[in-house]
């Protein structure tokens, strides 16, 4: 066995070894196989066979092997085995084989490793695969851009969604895909801005909604944050878009349901509290007092199944974004003057003290005049029942014109100027456990109160809506056994053409 | 005493309202279609329309717009009834020319106060 180390032999390398140097160069950049230039040059050389030994296997066992080392910045990648035919030169083969080494070497060191080498690439191969069959599975659209500003996942649906096709624009900066959006007919500019605007952003996580034409009608919700490795790098930002399509339709579907069912209901209650009404016309005498009690309370019963009717339809409409908010120019102390005349019979009957208590001057407020009686008439309402025993019931109104006027419980993010309306009792107070609860529908305290005092948990989220949606806020404060105060505010509009109008 | 026409396609809600107003003293024409309601109210002028909105054959708003139309000034007041209580519904109920406009449930005491207001104002 002869083993040459690899000293170059210059004066050794024939001249027609140069055009196959040449041929195998164009090879290695055209073959990704570094063995087509295995066999390329066996064939030349004549030698019988030409292989290579990775470090750490035996070398081929053969009594004429001639063995070049493969050396690539440093590194031994491998040698090149030859095995020689009898009668050959053996200097000169490896003098050859040391001439083509390093364009080997090169090609072995470019291209993609052998088999062997190659299991942490097969499982980032496989990971990969599996990411993309689970990212082209899920129902939303996803993107992402890395920190250089060029989409890395473009899944299946965001194609889909967009008719984009995923490939034309995966690996291209953001610009590309937010332009290829622009010239696409049926999708909105606005897609394309919100990508642009976000695209350099690495902190900020925002989500909305957008409408898309074509190639068919969608509602996207969208959100996009920017997202890290576990150890805090990051990574690039990724845009979600989901079809509310179905959410909206079946929302539409209750929404009409509703109505419809209510609108049923109100027939037959017609006839329930009508009749009883006209028996009980018939005056005192013509009945049998039990005969009187138990219709009174059919009455009764059949006007709190109105009241349930109106909430649920109010609330339905609130929900799907139905309801008719005709503000005018109003003035609070006829409203609660109106509120609390309603009010009266069962004021009078639980013996409480009503105080109305409003700052003169008080300045018109913009407002659903129908809305207004509806919130005050489910505050002014809850006072009266949850006050069992003969209590004080304060109705007070201010103008607010400086967040320190405002009671120190108020939230936060008022609109100033604006009136402050309080509704005070000196009842049964609410329990700190009910309290994070109390605006939110069907929500009814759970106790001795509330079971005795009829009512359908709906009011107060009524109040909350119709408050909000005037621009107001609503809040209260309570102690268990001390009472409750109940504050909403709504903003007093353009103040200088409403003093004005006042001053006239 | 009045003539008034009564239109409702509910059996029990048009007793409901024939028994109140004839307990006053009021005659009653009644009808449970949109089509005999404008024949009669056209051919007989009554002193009173109260029609429910959704009827068979035309609806309640369709038949109070023609009868306005057709009498002009001098047409009868025109109360609606309906389930419909949504403000967009009131409003496209004034907007057919209703005088006032009733949603049920009502009280039969109101609806006579109310018939009775369109009647003598």
């Amino acid at each position: 066995m002869v083993e040459l180390s690899a000293s170059p032999l210059p004066g050794a390398v024939p001249q027609h070894d140069l055009p196959l140097f040449q041929q195998l160069a164009v090879l290695a950049s055209t073959q990704p196989d570094p063995s087509a230039l295995l066999d390329t040059l066996r064939t030349t050389l004549e030698v019988q066979a030409l292989t290579l030994s990775f470090p750490g296997e035996p070398l081929p066992d053969a009594d004429r092997l001639v063995v070049v080392p493969l050396i690539f910045r440093e590194q031994h990648l491998a040698d090149l085995c030859a095995i020689a035919p009898p009668e050959t030169d053996t200097v000169q083969l490896a003098s050859r084989l040391t001439f083509f080494a390093p364009l080997i070497a090169l090609a072995l060191a470019a291209n993609r490793p052998p088999a062997r080498h190659n299991e942490w690439g097969a499982a980032v191969q496989q990971e990969h695969d599996r990411l993309e069959a689970v990212l082209d599975a899920t129902n939303d659209a996803i993107l992402m851009v890395d920190t250089t500003g060029e989409l890395v996942i473009v899944t299946l649906q965001f194609e889909r969604f967009t008719g984009i096709p995923r490939y034309e624009v995966l690996g291209q900066p953001l610009e590309t895909l937010a332009h290829r959006i622009e010239t696409q007919p049926g999708l909105p500019e606005a897609l394309a801005s919100v990508l642009r605007a976000l695209s350099h952003n690495h902190t900020e996580s925002l989500g909305s909604e957008i409408e898309i034409d074509e190639p068919q009608h969608r509602i996207l919700v969208w959100y996009s944050l920017p997202v890290y490795s576990q150890d805090g790098t990051l990574l690039g930002r990724i845009f979600v878009f989901r079809d509310v399509m179905r959410e909206r339709e079946v929302d539409r579907l209750k929404a009409e349901f509703t109505t419809l069912i209510s609108h049923e209901l109100r027939t037959p209650l017609t006839s329930v509290k009508g009749f009883s009404d006209l028996i009980l016309e018939a005056g005192e005498g013509a009945l049998p007092p039990e005969a009187r009690e138990y219709l009174e309370i059919i009455a009764l019963n059949a006007d709190r199944l109105v009241r349930l009717i109106n909430d649920i339809l109010d609330i339905t409409h609130i929900e799907t974004d139905r309801v008719d908010i005709s503000p005018r120019l109003c003035s609070l102390p006829e409203t609660i003057e109106q509120v609390s005349a309603a009010l009266q019979p069962l004021i009078l009957e639980r013996q409480h003290r009503l105080t109305v208590d409003i700052e003169p001057d008080l300045p018109q407020i913009w407002t659903d005049p129908a809305r207004m009686v509806q919130i005050l008439s489910n505050l002014l309402g809850n006072a009266v029942k949850y006050t069992l025993r003969p209590g004080e019931i304060t109705v007070a109104a201010r103008y607010i014109q400086s967040v320190e006027a405002l009671p120190e419980t108020a939230t936060r993010d008022q609109i100033l100027p604006c009136v402050l309306v309080s509704v005070r009792d000196t009842g049964l107070g609410i329990a700190d456990v009910d309290k994070p609860h109390l605006f939110k529908r069907f929500y009814r305290a759970n106790n001795e109160a509330t079971r005795l005092v009829g009512g359908t948990g709906l009011g107060l989220m009524l109040v909350k809506s119709f408050v909000e949606m005037q621009g107001g806020q609503v809040w209260f404060e309570s102690e268990v056994g001390q009472g409750s105060t109940f504050y909403f505010t709504a903003p007093v509009v353009e103040s200088k053409m409403i003093l004005g109008d006042a001053a006239l | 005493m009045s003539r008034i026409l009564v239109a409702e396609d509910e059996p029990h809600i048009l007793l409901l309202v024939q028994r109140k107003l004839e307990a006053a003293g009021h005659t009653v024409i009644a009808t449970d279609n949109g089509n005999d309601a404008l024949e009669i109210g056209l051919n007989s002028r009554p002193d009173l329309l109260l029609l429910d909105i959704m009827l068979p054959g035309r609806e309640g708003l369709e038949v109070c717009a023609e009868i306005k139309n057709a009498y002009g000034v001098g047409a009868p007041p025109v109360i609606l009834i309906s389930a419909l209580g949504q403000q967009n519904d009131v409003e496209a109920g004034i907007a057919a020319g209703a005088d006032d406009y009733i949603i049920k449930p009502f009280s039969p005491r109101v609806l006579l106060e109310r018939v009775e207001r369109a009647l003598y104002t």
